[in-house]
């Protein structure tokens, strides 16, 4: 004998199944072309991984020839970035480094 | 021409539209209408049937470049025919179109029919379909339109969790999850008309 749950789900199912299908004419089919044929060629979707190694192969020879550029300037000014800060806190920055600065 | 381009399966037709030749999606159409119209004929009322359709082959058309040919197109089709027909419902529920009828005494004494009936025979004989669609009807309109959708996908066509997670692009953890929620809340629904304890 069937519990009340499996009787109910039985009776729903088979009004569920029983519902009458929508049977679609020509004209239908004509209005859904029609509109397909408004929307153009389904345009393909944003490839993001393609877009980032598009940009990052550009962009690769420009940074090989920043890294060399600013290798060159570096050995051929004789700049020194620690006596520069040394010199805006300390009158005498000759024998002075940041490491001392920030021992006090 | 044309039978020679009606020969072409899914996957060369596919390749044409995408290729630009947005007529050869005719025969897309021709193929699928009836199964699309069968998957969305059941899940949204009949007046609405033939625009959800319409929308499930513009969303099928736009999204032909992501159909991975690997997987059956049927499949794939299916798939955006049931999730148009959620979002049908959810736009319904967020626009508040959904009609909220109320049980009346011959829907009532249908419940109660089909509950004291003992023998399938006689449960049979008194099944009234239109009283039972109104009843369906009535109870799924108090549900959320994801309720709904599993509700109608597993408790009244039989699919499986994982079958059902397919086509509405959800984990099958929570499919399940839903799927025993909203039959919670059906079976309680409809306990209230006949009398508390008679579905448990």
């Amino acid at each position: 004998m069937k519990d009340n749950t499996t009787k109910i789900r039985e009776a729903l199912s088979t009004a569920y199944r029983e519902k009458d299908t929508v049977h679609t004419g020509d004209l239908w089919e004509t209005r859904v072309m029609g509109h397909i044929r408004s929307l153009g060629v389904p345009a393909s979707p944003a490839n993001f991984s393609a877009l980032f190694g598009g940009f990052v192969w550009r962009a690769a020879p420009v940074a090989c020839l920043l890294i060399v550029v600013l290798s060159v300037a570096l050995v051929t000014l004789d700049y020194t970035p620690e006596y520069e800060i040394t010199a805006t806190f300390m009158t005498d920055p000759i024998e002075g480094t940041v490491e001392q600065l920030w021992r006090g | 021409m044309h039978n020679t381009s009606s020969k072409l399966s899914d996957r060369e037709i596919i390749q044409r539209i995408i290729e630009g030749d947005a007529d050869a999606f005719a025969q897309i159409l021709t193929k699928y209408k009836d199964h699309v119209m069968g998957i969305v004929s059941r899940h949204v009322p009949y007046d609405q049937a033939e625009e959800t359709a319409h929308d499930v082959f513009i969303r099928a058309y736009q999204s032909l470049p992501t159909f991975k040919q690997k997987s059956e197109f049927r499949h794939w089709l299916s798939s955006i025919a049931v999730r148009t027909c959620h979002d049908f419902w959810r736009r319904r529920y967020r626009s508040k179109e959904v009609p909220m009828s109320s049980l009346t005494q011959q829907h009532q004494e249908w419940l109660e029919n089909v509950i004291s009936d003992t023998s399938d025979r006689a449960f049979g004989e008194h099944r009234s379909r239109k009283d039972a669609r109104e009843v369906l009807d009535w109870a799924l309109a108090k549900l959320s339109a994801e309720d709904r959708m599993v509700l109608e996908l597993v408790y009244l066509e039989g699919l499986t969790a994982k079958e059902a997670a397919k086509l509405l692009g959800w984990t099958t953890a929570n499919v399940k999850v839903r799927s025993f929620r909203s039959r919670k809340k059906l079976h309680k629904l409809l306990s209230g008309p006949i009398g508390k304890g008679m579905i448990q």
